[in-house]
């Protein structure tokens, strides 16, 4: 039965076309996977599901619902089917909610706005819903910030299956958590399409995902919708060249070349512990410490391709903030080159070089590329080469990286996420260092540009020799651009050697369940 | 919740003792020698080191701090050097008028901003916006003197409302007191509106684009109730702090228009000390207002805690 049909639903926001003429239906008690890259327009077609396009948009097409064009309904009418009959889970549950109110409060919201029991009812009604999101033993008093993320995205779940909707719509609802966290938030999604009967429209760019849980499957692209099916026939078919293409991004392997390793250690780190002062100190106590690091040692030799996996929380960025001298250790020594790293010393800085998340966040918006790419060179002091070779030695570097030579006079917000990861890239060879440290470098990407810069990253480090440390919670990325690597969990090393033997035999149980919760593609039987 | 609290309290105390040795050595180095200044230019060197003893003078810099402070603990500010009368209720008598006034002139300025600032916030882009926004921009840039003046001329000229200045106090009633203090509040209080009608403004639509009040919008609530129930509470942070600052400037700073409407405020009773090198004056006043602004950002500081659960928890 057909629940919701779209007819040729169009989105402009400014007189830009997001969507272009798209149409499906939705069936009672399915899944439908709405997926495609970033500026697909996936998440504006949701929105324009809810009726909750941002200011300046203009929608056209026919949305029925329930008997109603919800393109055409007023306002008020719109506003007694949100929450009841369809409601939406968003990315970031960080930020999706009120800050101000406790979780209960806003649980109940969804009850009192469409008076849906009676007062003395209310508590019951969202205790039952909190238990049936798995938050069993959370107190409905507690602010979303006594909440770890995977218990606000239950919180926020709450909120939307609270009245029993017809329709969920979920925007990426785990890309922001932790492989064991999304895990678990997919059965929970799952049951209510299977147990409640909710229809579930799931956005998300991860085609295993889709794979695994959805009935049906659209993949969009700049706003058409390319190719739709069932996922198994889709998948297995390949029909659409863009949807092999993104395929085979997601599951290509990369062969990493081999690097010749020395055997003098680079980079050692020596039983390195880590304590920061929780912010409750007195006047007179000292307040307690919590251990972020815990007795962690690990070298990398030169040449050597190292990976650290864990979830957030487990002291990965502690570790490499501490590498980078920017934190100092409370007990153990880090040694670059057979010299101590700490907060004072800072001419290990010519020797090693970050690369971060968010190549936006991490470049200055108002200076132009060609100094962005120089900036390490101030670190060198007075060693620093002269200004024409340094324009010379920028611009090799924006080869090497497969950028345009006429990108130094451009800034950071014209270019692409992938193209402003290569900007990084190259910035953090200029000085030509012997260790590069890669912190989630690739997880903000699309998986096509991922696999790119992925690529790129092993050719140069073919090419120069180098070092690298890659941190990513990510097994497949981990997979394809280490060869050894380490697994860290609540501070502590809890795994480490070659990676292939930890991907395929893992002698740890928290390494066990990371490899596990990962979503896998089924066997599609290609050739 | 009480660890912030003391926290607060801790630096609220800490504030109050640096200002005070501020305040002392400022008015310390400053020139000129409030008995020479008494005595006038043709005074004798021994009748003004008599004066000066009598004052107090001649002792310690150290023992004088102590003596004002305890003083001051005990609410005996000196005696004037100018007026030889009791500081204590010369500053008591204008902080009657000076404290209603910026009370008064507060509460407008707070009735007017918060309203127009939820509204232009919520017709954001629209035209009801664009004349908050417009008359805003008007307020910010007329002086209060100027609103002063023309308020007498319509006010108190020509339709007789309100008498056009002077302060009979507040012994034939509260009515009278308010209304000699009317006129003069609304000149106070209008260029603070349009400030605080802004901040409202910018703070209110900055969390309307906030993922949470999407997330409201999902459960089903409209677009006011929006505003209402969630993003108001979420954007008063920042309208309180200008709240508090602006409680300390009107305390304070109502100099120009006490003249305007000639009221015997703390601001010229400052003014006058200091053309009359009325010293001790000058630091009780300076003080006691230092402390009425100290106070008030504590009390901000407390409030913030009642709005934000996040500051409840001791952990931050």
């Amino acid at each position: 039965m057909t629940l919701l049909s779209v007819r040729n639903l169009s989105v402009a926001i400014h007189e830009k076309p997001i969507v272009k003429d798209i149409s499906f239906n939705l069936g009672a008690g399915e899944i439908l996977a709405l997926t495609g890259e970033s500026g697909s327009g996936k998440s504006i077609s949701a929105l324009a599901l809810m009726g909750l396009l941002p200011l300046g948009s203009k929608k056209g097409g026919i949305i029925n619902f329930d008997g109603n064009d919800l393109n055409k309904i007023s306002e008020n009418k719109f506003c007694k089917l949100r929450g009841k009959k369809i409601s939406m889970v968003f990315q970031e549950p960080m930020t999706a909610l009120n800050p101000l109110k406790n979780i209960g409060r806003q649980i109940s919201e969804t009850l009192v706005q469409h008076k849906a029991c009676a007062p003395h009812e209310l508590k019951n009604r969202v205790r039952n819903t909190m238990d049936r999101v798995g938050l069993s033993g959370i107190d409905p008093s507690r602010f979303p910030h006594q909440l770890s993320g995977g218990q606000r995205q239950r919180v926020v779940i709450a909120m939307a299956v609270c009245l029993e909707p017809s329709i969920l719509i979920a925007d990426e609802p785990t890309t922001a958590l932790d492989v064991t966290t999304q895990a678990k938030i997919l059965e929970l999604l799952k049951k209510f399409a299977e147990q409640d009967g909710i229809s579930i429209i799931l956005i998300t760019h991860d085609l295993a995902i889709v794979a695994n849980i959805a009935n049906y499957l659209i993949l969009m692209k700049e706003g058409i919708l390319v190719d739709q099916g069932e996922p198994k026939k889709v998948f297995r078919d390949l029909a659409h060249p863009y949807t092999k293409k993104l395929f085979s991004a997601s599951s290509q392997k990369l062969i990493l070349k081999e690097n010749e390793i020395s055997k003098g250690k680079l980079l050692e780190v020596n039983s390195v512990s880590v304590n920061y002062k929780s912010h409750n100190r007195g006047l007179f106590s000292k307040g307690t410490s919590i251990e972020a690091v815990s007795d962690v040692s690990f070298d990398i030799k030169r040449g050597e391709r190292l990976g650290l996996v864990g979830e957030s929380g487990s002291g990965k960025s502690t570790l490499t903030r501490t590498i980078l001298g920017l934190q100092s250790t409370s007990s153990g020594y880090i040694e670059f080159e057979g010299k101590k790293i700490s907060k004072d010393n800072r001419s290990f800085k010519k020797n090693i070089q970050v690369v971060f998340q968010d190549p936006y966040g991490s470049f200055n918006p108002r200076h132009k590329v060609e100094r962005l790419i120089a900036e390490p060179f101030f670190a060198l002091g007075k060693e620093a080469p002269h200004e024409t070779e340094q324009k010379s030695i920028v611009k090799e570097m924006l080869e090497e990286v497969g950028l345009p030579l006429n990108s130094t006079e451009k800034y950071i917000h014209e270019f692409s996420g992938g193209q402003r990861q290569r900007i990084a890239i190259a910035r953090a060879l200029v000085i030509k260092p012997k260790l590069i440290i890669f912190d989630e470098a690739v997880s903000a990407l699309d998986l096509s540009i991922r696999n790119q810069i992925l690529k790129l990253i092993s050719d140069l480090t073919e090419r120069h020799g180098l070092s690298y440390l890659f941190i990513s919670h990510d097994l497949t990325v981990i997979e394809n651009i280490t060869e050894k690597c380490l697994v860290m969990k609540n501070g502590k090393i809890v795994e480490q050697g070659q990676t292939k033997q930890i991907l395929n035999d893992p002698r740890n149980e928290y390494t066990h369940s990371l490899i596990d919760a990962a979503p896998k593609f089924p066997e599609f039987g290609h050739a | 919740m009480i660890k912030y609290f003391f926290r607060r309290l801790f630096t609220f105390v800490l504030s109050l003792a640096l200002a005070s040795i501020v305040i002392f050595s400022l008015v310390e180095i400053a020139p000129g020698d409030p008995a020479s200044f008494m005595l006038g230019i043709n005074a004798q060197p021994d009748t003004i080191a008599a004066l000066r003893s009598e004052l107090g003078l001649d002792q310690p810099k150290i023992n004088r701090y102590f003596d004002w402070i305890g003083g001051m603990l005990t609410g005996d500010f000196g005696i004037s050097y100018t007026y030889r009368t009791n500081v204590t209720e010369m500053v008591g008598d204008r902080l009657w008028v000076s404290l209603p006034l910026a009370i008064y002139a507060l509460f407008l300025s707070t009735v007017i901003a918060i309203p127009t600032g939820i509204y232009a916030a919520a017709k954001r882009g629209k035209t009801g916006d664009f004349a908050v926004i417009s008359a805003t921009q008007l307020g910010i840039a007329i002086p209060n003197f100027w609103f002063a003046i023309i308020l007498v001329g319509i006010f108190a000229i020509k339709l007789q409302w309100f008498s056009a200045g002077g302060f009979s106090g507040w012994k034939d009633g509260l009515f009278n007191g308010i209304t000699s203090l009317t006129l003069p509040a609304i000149a106070l209080a209008l260029p603070q509106a349009a400030i605080l009608s802004r901040v409202m403004r910018s703070a209110l639509i900055e969390t309307l684009g906030e993922d949470y009040i999407r997330t409201a919008r999902a459960k089903g609530l409209s677009s006011s109730q929006t505003i209402w129930t969630h993003a108001l509470r979420n954007a008063l942070i920042p309208v309180l702090t200008i709240i508090g600052l602006q409680f300390s400037f009107l305390l304070a700073g109502a100099i120009i228009i006490e003249q305007v409407f000639y009221l015997p405020g703390l601001g010229r009773l400052v003014f006058q000390a200091i053309t009359q090198r009325d010293l001790i004056v000058v630091e009780s006043v300076v003080m006691l207002l230092v402390f009425a602004v100290i106070l008030v950002n504590f009390i901000v500081d407390i409030t913030y805690m009642l709005v934000d659960p996040r500051l409840r928890q001791d952990s931050i």
